[in-house]
């Protein structure tokens, strides 16, 4: 009965507020967004006169200038944008990473702590108007995969709705919602979604807070999405081919299971550097800073053929030692993650692993993942790599840097083949 | 292949609304700017033709004063060379003895005589045509000349009897023939007739060139 009743009311909640039939506007943003008829109306209204113009621009031989993707990763604002010459592919624009002056919360729900943030970035006259693709932080976000079960007479974004109303606490007008088909069950009625949730007023705050910092924001979407364009562009899988990208951050990481262009799963795992950090600190007694150094000096379980080698192996094969039950516990959420791609995909395996972001940087982490899983493991060390210009920035980007990967795939937003 | 967008649907419309609110309120800005301006410039433009206006009308009224003046001033200077002429006659002349000593000259004999005269400095032209006397007069006798003389010129009028249209012709001729004389108006001519002889009645008047009589 109480399920009942439930449905009764979040069916009445989409008749009255669902925007996926393009009626009215209301309260959680639920669309479909790949097996939607109706794209047009469901992207918004900047979204068709912004097509033409970049149509527009396309015809006449011009470059077209990327929306700027803005990362709001733990520590610093990143963002990057690409630029599309008429007959190239996309090429570095500009990028910056600007520090938080506190923590992430305090400054990107905070215009007064956003302001100076933002401006800092748009004074690099590199960067080219106010657009952005964006995302919010992981922690005010929700990603699950849902099954659901069209009734008769019962429209997708209803059956999602009430999945997901059975999933979450409060109101679901309280909620921002969209979803990503994932797969439809032929024959039967079961379907399967990523849905993406979000509390309203974090949103609202968020969106407020950078439009009053003087941008304009284009899209509000998730890291998976973003992390699935980067790897499109950059790694180009074959048709049809499956691959794990775990986006390693600082307390948590992300796996995500892109099959072809779709994104197929995602999750996140108790798995970061602080955390392997905080541990080295506590078995060996080494500050996190000492250990981080320590860690890129010698790498993990790396052996060199000279050496002085001896002691450099030694040191190497204690940190390994010290973080393997970390790393296996790494590998038995990843191996569950392949159990459901393999299911998703009925029965293509997942042929490539492919490592982003901190961890990812330290010497022998593909080494060892890929040992425990047994499969190959690549390290995108440098997400900006393949977009550098000829002769363009070359000096600036010796460094590797990895933070940038869920900048540059929001950037790729509308610019790549896959974006 | 579309992505997840969580950007709320009221939210891009309520920025679509702010975006045409602030396209009209700045449509409505560079409106007024221009209503300004050109209300400046109208403003400027008539109060600069109201300034040259305003000057034409006081040039015309300076001029219609001035033309007034010079018709009063005209006026006054006709009245004045009137005046002038007319003092001119009344302080130079010739005396009434030396008038009628003129006079006296053209008399003959005792076929004309006097009943009355009048002498006057200034005058005008006595009126003719009364009676049917005609003398046939020398050039002198120069109707505009002699008009104007009349008006100040000194002259005499006579009234008195001759024995005949002849003897009184042959004065009067005698009268213009002197360089005193002027002019000789006939006045009124009529034959009175008696029971024995007639006579002829006249009224005439002599218009004296003051300047030869008084040499």
């Amino acid at each position: 009965m109480k399920t009942g009743k439930k449905t009764s009311k979040n069916g009445k909640l989409f008749r009255d507020r669902c925007l996926i039939e393009g009626k009215c506007i209301g309260f959680a943003a639920l669309y479909c967004s790949s097996a939607r008829t109706d794209g047009a109306t469901a992207k918004g209204l900047n979204s068709v006169p912004g097509n033409l113009i970049s149509r527009i621009k396309n015809s006449a031989g011009r470059a077209t200038y990327g929306a700027i993707g803005v990362e709001p990763s733990l520590h610093s604002l990143n963002v990057v944008q690409l630029v599309k010459p008429a007959d190239g592919a996309p090429r570095i624009k500009a990028w910056a990473s600007v520090p938080y002056p506190g923590d992430r919360d305090s400054c990107i729900y905070s215009v007064k702590n956003l302001q100076p943030v933002v401006k800092q970035v748009l004074a690099d006259k590199r960067f080219h108007g106010r657009k952005i693709n964006t995302l919010l932080p992981a922690a005010d976000l929700k990603i699950m995969s849902v099954v659901y079960e069209l009734q008769p007479g019962q429209v997708e974004a209803q059956a999602i709705a009430q999945r997901v109303s059975e999933r979450i606490e409060g109101a679901l007008q309280e909620y921002v919602i969209d979803y990503l088909p994932v797969r439809q069950q032929e024959g039967k009625q079961k379907s399967t979604a990523i849905v993406a949730i979000a509390r309203r007023e974090k949103i609202m705050t968020y969106l407020e807070c950078l439009r009053k910092a003087g941008l304009h924001v284009e899209s509000l979407e998730i890291g998976p999405a973003s992390i699935k364009r980067l790897v499109a562009e950059m790694h180009k899988p074959k048709q049809g081919e499956t691959v794990l990208v775990v986006n390693f951050g600082h307390l948590r990481s992300y796996l995500s299971i892109i099959s072809g262009r779709r994104l197929l799963f995602d999750e996140n795992i108790e798995f970061g550097e602080t955390l392997l950090l905080a541990r080295l600190e506590q078995v060996l007694g080494l500050s996190g800073q000492l250990a981080k150094s320590q860690i890129i000096r010698h790498g993990l379980g790396e052996e060199d053929g000279d050496s002085k080698a001896a002691v450099d192996a030694e040191i190497s094969s204690t940190i390994l030692q010290v973080l393997k039950p970390s790393f296996m516990q790494l590998s038995e959420n990843i191996r569950r993650a392949l159990v459901y791609a393999v299911s998703e995909t009925r029965g293509d395996p997942v042929t490539q692993i492919l490592l982003l972001g901190s961890v990812a940087r330290w010497r022998g982490a593909a080494k060892i993942v890929s040992e425990l899983l047994g499969i190959p493991a690549q390290v995108i060390t440098d997400p900006l790599q393949c977009f550098r210009a000829d002769n363009y920035l070359a000096n600036d980007l010796d460094d590797a840097r990895p933070e940038f990967a869920l900048a540059t795939g929001l950037a790729l937003r509308g610019l790549g083949q896959h974006g | 292949m579309a992505d997840i967008d969580l950007i709320p649907r009221e939210y891009r419309y309520w920025l679509w609304q702010l975006a045409c609110l602030k396209t009209a309120a700045a449509a409505l800005l560079v409106l007024l700017a221009l209503a300004t301006a050109s209300y400046c410039y109208l403003d400027i433009t008539a109060a600069a033709t109201k300034q040259k206006l305003h000057t034409l009308q006081r040039e015309k009224a300076v001029t219609q004063q001035q033309q007034s003046e010079l018709e009063q001033l005209s006026s006054a200077k006709q009245e004045l060379a009137r005046q002038w002429r007319l003092l001119n006659g009344l302080r130079g002349g010739a005396s009434v003895e030396s008038i009628l000593m003129v006079i006296d000259r053209a008399l003959l004999d005792n076929q004309v005589w006097f009943l009355d005269w009048q002498f006057s400095r200034a005058g005008y032209m006595p009126s003719t045509g009364k009676g049917n006397f005609v003398i046939a007069s020398d050039s002198r006798s120069n109707n505009s000349a002699a008009s104007v003389s009349w008006d100040t010129g000194s002259h005499i009028n006579i009234k008195g009897q001759a024995i005949d249209h002849a003897a009184f012709s042959g004065f009067v001729q005698r009268l213009l023939a002197q360089a005193e004389i002027t002019d000789v108006k006939i006045v009124r001519t009529s034959l009175s007739r008696g029971s024995a002889v007639s006579i002829v009645e006249f009224d005439i008047a002599i218009l004296v060139n003051s300047r030869a009589a008084t040499s």
